[in-house]
């Protein structure tokens, strides 16, 4: 009975539905879109802003070195996948030869491929975690070698090239090596002289240690609770702290799996990055309410018009002792059908619109995800149900006693 | 006479702002009676027929159906009642018109508590309309529709049948078919009656005739039988 009620109530107002439909296949299209760009987005914003430079340092806790071997263990930290640079230094100082000047060299690698427990190839090193700097000549590749870069200022006080031969001699030992390439990333980097990683080990007779590691890692904007001292949460609270990226919770990790470490965010970097993405969230927010509520008015106007046509009908189902209550549920059940429907094809719309928004300004595809299916559903049915709520009111108070109106 | 009445109606008053509709009208129907009301337009038939069925609500007075005081009940409890005890026959069909007959009789059903297609078929076939059962209403004449109408009023086994104007809309013809159907249905059943008509011809048909006034009761008799009641 409720369905052919419900069915012939549809049929007769066919065209009203239609255009409350597709207010709300409007509406959950431009939120599900935008929603959806929205995540995709920040994720690739965020990923943009982590091309250029780290934003976690790991240190020795005290005086000393880090593990070589520590290093790889990053990539098996919880937020592993959030991980997109890795590049640990072993720092000393050496004579130049035939210059005859002491100068910063880093053992660290430039370019290096390795496995992840996992078994994903990860590409690790300078080069991938700064995307700005630039190599004159080649870099080297891997951890060995007799091959060096150096950065561009000192390169140019020691008036040095490509090609050139060296000569490294530190406390322990004298080494010759090659230059290959000239380094600029703009920063302290340019004073130093690179050396593959275990080739500065060698120099400095420290096998398998290195004196930090820079990482990157993909995270997220730090509100109140990432802030909070993890010290002060209650086992619940922490486990939501550790289980979201916020950068200090990352380093924690860090932590945990590099012996004898201490990580901590790189404020300065956190900060900035920090307020872009909020900014970018805000304006997101902003443009998906206005549409969420563009679209609940699109609705409640036009099932208003439907109501105000339906006095008649509403009346006459109060004369019959039809209480508040049974009315509500009727046309409750229709605003849950609009519901379903829009948000069915608001979500197939929501993903062409992100699809196009995506292809535009990243240019990667956009997939459509069973969450944002939910959502989308959510969204629609959240729409109609509000849409519905003020006729739905008006309904209510119209007078059964009209129906003994001639 | 002094017979218990199945409908009390105690000194019932109802103001539309400056004007009377109702003053002071005082009435007791006996279970089983039909009574018609009758009255020039504006006197006020339609306000008391409002107040019985509890669809507004008057400025004094009571009503009394059953020895239930309609109006000190809640809004659900109301409604309830009027569910369970009242049957409404309106001069509009006032039919869903994308229900068809039998579906508009089902939604009462429904309303008060569960559909049931068979009692409805039957209901239908009471009243005549065997054969469209399945028509939306305008596809009805308007006898016909007010039949339809008399089968919903029924179908819940009112104590009480209200009917405002039933036959306003309707000739002679149709209008002697719905009264003749109304007699046959109170006779079986012995519901009580209330009516209201400005149509002397239509009075005949019940037992007893309350004359409004400008919202006053100003006669009150009952029928001849030999005069009037037709079968
Ligand atoms: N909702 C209302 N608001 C204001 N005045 C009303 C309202 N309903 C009825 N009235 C007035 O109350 C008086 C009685 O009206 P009512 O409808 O009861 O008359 P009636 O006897 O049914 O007339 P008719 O034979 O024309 O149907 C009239 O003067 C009418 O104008
Ligand atoms: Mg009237």
């Amino acid at each position: 009975m409720w369905l052919r009620l419900f069915l012939a109530s549809l049929k007769r107002q066919k065209l009203l539905f239609f255009l409350a439909f597709l207010s709300a296949v409007t509406g959950t299209a431009m939120v599900a879109g935008l929603i959806g760009v929205y995540f995709e987005a920040s994720a690739n914003v965020s990923r943009e802003l982590r091309k250029y430079g780290a934003n976690i340092i790991v240190q020795p806790a005290s005086s000393g070195y880090l593990k070589e071997e520590d290093v790889y263990k990053i990539k098996t930290i919880f937020w592993r996948h959030n991980i997109v640079g890795i590049n640990p230094y072993l720092y000393g100082f050496a004579e130049v030869k035939p210059a005859g000047k002491k100068v910063l060299v880093a053992g660290t690698w430039l370019k290096k491929e390795f496995l992840t427990p996992e078994g994903n190839k990860f590409v690790a090193g300078l080069l991938t975690l700064n995307r700005g700097a630039r190599i004159k000549g080649k870099p080297f590749e891997g951890d060995q070698g007799e091959l060096a870069v150096i950065g561009s200022s000192l390169a140019f006080q020691l008036g040095l090239k490509p090609g050139d031969k060296l000569v490294l001699s530190s406390r322990q030992k004298e080494i010759e090596v090659r230059l290959v390439g000239i380094i600029e990333a703009g920063g302290y980097e340019d004073e130093q002289l690179f050396l593959p990683l275990k080739k500065a080990q060698h120099l400095f007779g420290a096998e398998g240690k290195v004196s930090n590691i820079l990482v990157s890692a993909v995270t997220v904007p730090l509100d109140e609770f990432g802030r909070r001292d993890p010290k002060t949460m209650t086992r619940r609270e922490f486990e939501k702290w550790y289980c979201t990226a916020y950068p200090p919770a990352v380093a924690k990790q860090i932590e945990e799996v590099v012996c004898g470490s201490s990580a901590r965010p790189v404020w300065q970097v956190v900060e900035t990055e920090g307020k872009v993405l909020s900014k970018f969230q805000l304006v997101f927010l902003t443009l998906t309410l206005l549409s969420l509520l563009g679209s609940i008015v699109a609705v409640a106007s036009t099932v208003m018009a439907g109501m105000m046509r339906r006095e008649d009908e509403v009346a006459l189902l109060k004369a019959l002792g039809a209480s508040k209550r049974w009315i509500g549920r009727l046309f409750l059940s229709e605003a849950f059908f609009l519901g379903l429907t829009g948000g069915l094809s608001g979500y197939l719309a929501g993903i062409l619109l992100a699809d196009s928004i995506n292809q535009l300004v990243f240019g990667t595809p956009f997939e459509g995800k069973t969450s944002l299916f939910l959502l989308s559903l959510v969204v629609s049915l959240v729409v109609n149900f509000l849409g519905f709520l003020f006729p739905l009111k008006k309904a209510l108070s119209f007078e059964p006693g009209v129906v003994l109106k001639g | 006479m002094k017979r218990k009445g199945y409908l009390e109606i105690i000194r019932l008053s109802k103001e539309y702002g400056e004007v009377k509709a109702l003053r002071e009208v005082k009435l007791t129907v006996p279970q089983g009676q039909w009574l018609t009301v009758m009255g020039p337009s504006g006197s006020g038939k339609t306000t008391l027929l409002s107040l019985i069925a509890g669809l507004i609500k008057p400025t004094r007075g009571k009503v009394k159906i059953g020895g239930v005081d309609i109006f000190s009940l809640s809004d659900n409890q109301l409604l309830q009642f009027r569910r369970e005890k009242i049957g409404l026959i309106f001069q509009q069909h006032h039919l869903i018109p994308y229900l068809t007959a039998l579906e508009n009789v089902m939604l009462a059903q429904f309303i008060h508590s569960l559909p049931d297609e068979a009692e409805a078929i039957d209901s239908l076939i009471k009243v005549g309309l065997a054969d469209k059962i399945n028509r939306y209403p305008r596809e009805l004449s308007g006898g016909e529709q007010q039949r339809v109408c008399i089968a919903r009023a029924l179908i819940n086994n009112p104590g009480l049948l209200l009917a405002d104007e039933p036959t306003g809309n309707l000739d002679r013809k149709n209008s002697e078919l719905v009264l003749n159907l109304l007699s046959k249905l109170h006779q079986e059943s012995n519901f009580t009656i209330v009516l209201v008509t400005h149509d002397p011809w239509v009075a005949r048909w019940g037992e007893r005739i309350v004359q409004l006034e400008d919202g006053k009761v100003v006669d009150d008799f009952l029928v001849q039988k030999s005069r009037g009641r037709k079968r």
